[in-house]
């Protein structure tokens, strides 16, 4: 048996993992923050909006790709880029058709800068076509419990069938966070690489959070005109962790860095 | 019936008070300030069928007894119908409270060196039962030497321990150094060690926690801050003592947990890049002013590299809770 023929077996052997407990009810304190959003507080529900609603997601789709290669995938590997990586639009890193690339490489530009030609390179490696990765993204997602998600695309663009809940992502980010190459990727601020045919790639990470919020360590952005800005957010200070995720945020940097420092503050308040 | 085993520590007590009656009786020899007696003590309880192994000691009493007044008791016992009659004395004693207990006891002279006596106690239903003989030895320092002397040595020396314990054991200690207690002869220097530790601002917010702390748990004895009451002080006082000095030293955490009357002239002196928390949540005007210099009508990217990063996320934290004050 293959390892992730192994892997996918325990998952189904398993049963499907409940996703994000849906008794707690966290207090929707800032409505006018995003169409939907949910923060936790170690792993605490504490502020949500909609969270079940079905949404665009855009990008924040990479996190499940990001999941399944990662668990499955050798990233040691080399990947050649097939033909229709060209036919990728919206963000891209400029990879060409036959350009040789480690799968590390391809990774964390995928979550560094959502750079959807690595995205698709990725999942036509893994899934030998885009349509068998995605019949695998959502397998997985049944898998984690994510009642409100459906992929029809690997990398996020907008479509019928491609949605999710703020409350799914949260639970899709702590599976996230459970592999080390994922959290390594999402907090890296600049990356460049060299593909094995000597070409280079220097990117700079699309979340602004980093650098700028202390405590920032990812996790993933995302655009598209159907889903606006998008964001799962993972900060760290003294021991807590805070993790928030916004679907259609009209001000997603300002108003995520003052709902982190929010969330920080209400964690630094004696419990009763 | 359950028998309870003798205790040893109030069997003890009631024979210390015989030998310093015994004391109290006629007949001792005049030489030295006091008598040294070997005594065997045996006790038991009455109706338990064995008794505790006889136990022999050294005591020094005085050669000129004191009569009733000289009978050691705590606070809470009275001595009661003490009679001195011939050769013979005898008494009774209650004590009330924690070791409630009622008892009576009699003393004999045997000639000058020597004496018997028994002495019965009844601790909550159960009677215990001890009998002494002492014979003299020599002579002693009844001055250093009594029973008496040497339980003030004992507790002189638990309070000077007590005065040696670091600076957090000795604030928890003021209710042994209070008026009436164990060592309330040395509370001058127990005030003289802790009042100055109170002038250091760290040391006041380990009292604060600390009493919190402790009161949240239940405790409502040998709080930090009544440690302070002993001496005169208080809490109330000596962070009003402190408030100048956090505002001269520029402690904005201290200023923000205990001062609220030196929050104004802080804000002044606070700098926004140490203190965002306290400029965004206490300052409101000058927060309003630094954010129009340095965040409002940025690009958020704009703040990379910007050291008033920090601040001007909170204070986008404070927009938010603004925008939103009706939903929470």
């Amino acid at each position: 048996m293959t390892r992730a023929g192994a892997i996918l077996l325990a998952l189904l052997l398993a049963g499907v993992a409940p996703g994000m407990a849906r008794g707690a009810a966290p207090s929707d304190a800032y409505p006018d923050i995003a169409r939907a959003y949910w923060v936790e507080i170690d792993n605490q529900p504490i502020w949500a909006g909609r969270p079940d609603e079905r949404l665009p997601m855009a990008s924040l789709t990479k996190l499940m790709t990001a999941l399944l290669v990662a668990e499955t995938a050798d990233l040691d590997a080399v990947v050649t880029v097939d033909a229709a990586v060209a036919s990728e639009t919206g963000t891209r890193i400029g990879l060409r058709p036959g350009e040789r690339v480690q799968a590390r490489d391809l990774f964390t530009a995928m979550l560094v800068r959502s750079a959807n030609d690595a995205c698709r390179a990725l999942a036509d490696w893994q899934g030998g076509n885009q349509a068998r990765f995605v019949a695998r993204m959502n397998a997985r997602a049944v898998a984690l419990g994510l009642r409100d998600t459906h992929y029809n695309d690997a990398c996020g663009h907008d479509g019928p069938g491609q949605y999710s809940s703020v409350r799914d992502l949260a639970t899709l980010a702590h599976a996230a966070l459970g592999q080390p190459a994922i959290l390594a990727a999402a907090a890296q601020r600049d990356f460049r690489f060299r593909s094995v045919d000597g070409r280079v790639h220097a990117m700079h990470s699309t979340n602004a959070l980093l650098g700028i919020v202390p405590g920032t360590k990812g996790l993933k952005t995302g655009y598209t005109p159907g889903a606006g800005r998008c964001l799962v957010a993972l900060a760290e200070r003294d021991g807590v962790r805070v993790l928030a995720v916004l679907l259609h945020a009209p001000d997603r940097w300002w108003d995520s860095a003052g709902l982190l420092e929010l969330a920080f503050a209400r964690a630094r308040q004696p419990r009763p | 019936m359950t028998r309870n085993p003798v205790d040893k520590s109030s069997a003890r007590r009631w024979f210390w008070l015989a030998v310093l009656l015994l004391a109290a009786s006629p007949g001792f020899a005049q030489q030295g300030t006091g008598n040294r007696y070997r005594v065997t003590t045996k006790m038991e309880m009455v109706g338990m069928p064995f008794a505790m192994p006889a136990h022999t000691s050294e005591v020094c009493g005085p050669k000129n007894g004191g009569g009733q007044a000289m009978v050691p008791h705590q606070d809470n016992c009275q001595v009661l119908d003490y009679k001195i009659t011939g050769n013979k004395s005898s008494f009774r004693m209650v004590c009330t409270g924690r070791e409630a207990m009622s008892g009576t006891g009699e003393f004999e002279m045997l000639g000058a060196d020597g004496y018997r006596g028994k002495i019965t106690v009844d601790m909550e239903g159960q009677q215990m039962l001890m009998n002494f003989d002492g014979k003299r030895i020599g002579d002693c320092n009844y001055a250093t030497e009594s029973p008496q002397a040497q339980g003030q040595a004992m507790v002189a020396k638990s309070c000077d321990q007590i005065l040696a314990q670091p600076a957090d054991a000795l604030v928890m200690a003021g209710a042994s150094f209070a008026s009436g207690s164990m060592c309330a002869a040395k509370k001058s220097v127990y005030c003289g060690k802790i009042l100055p530790l109170a002038n250091d601002l760290k040391v006041i917010r380990n009292l604060d926690t600390n009493d919190a702390s402790m009161r949240q748990s239940g405790a409502t004895t040998n709080l930090p801050w009544e440690s302070y009451q002993v001496c005169g002080s208080g809490r109330a006082a000596i962070i009003a003592k402190a408030c100048p000095k956090a505002l001269a030293t520029g402690d904005i955490d201290f200023i923000s947990a205990f001062c609220p009357a030196q929050v104004e002239a802080a804000c002044v002196k606070a700098d926004p890049l140490r203190s965002a928390d306290f400029i965004v949540d206490h300052c409101p005007a000058r927060a309003q002013t630094i954010a129009g210099q340095q965040c409002a009508g940025r690009d958020f990217t704009a703040l990379q590299g910007s050291p008033y990063a920090g601040f001007c996320g909170k204070m986008a934290g404070r927009r938010l809770k603004q925008r939103n004050s009706g939903n929470r």
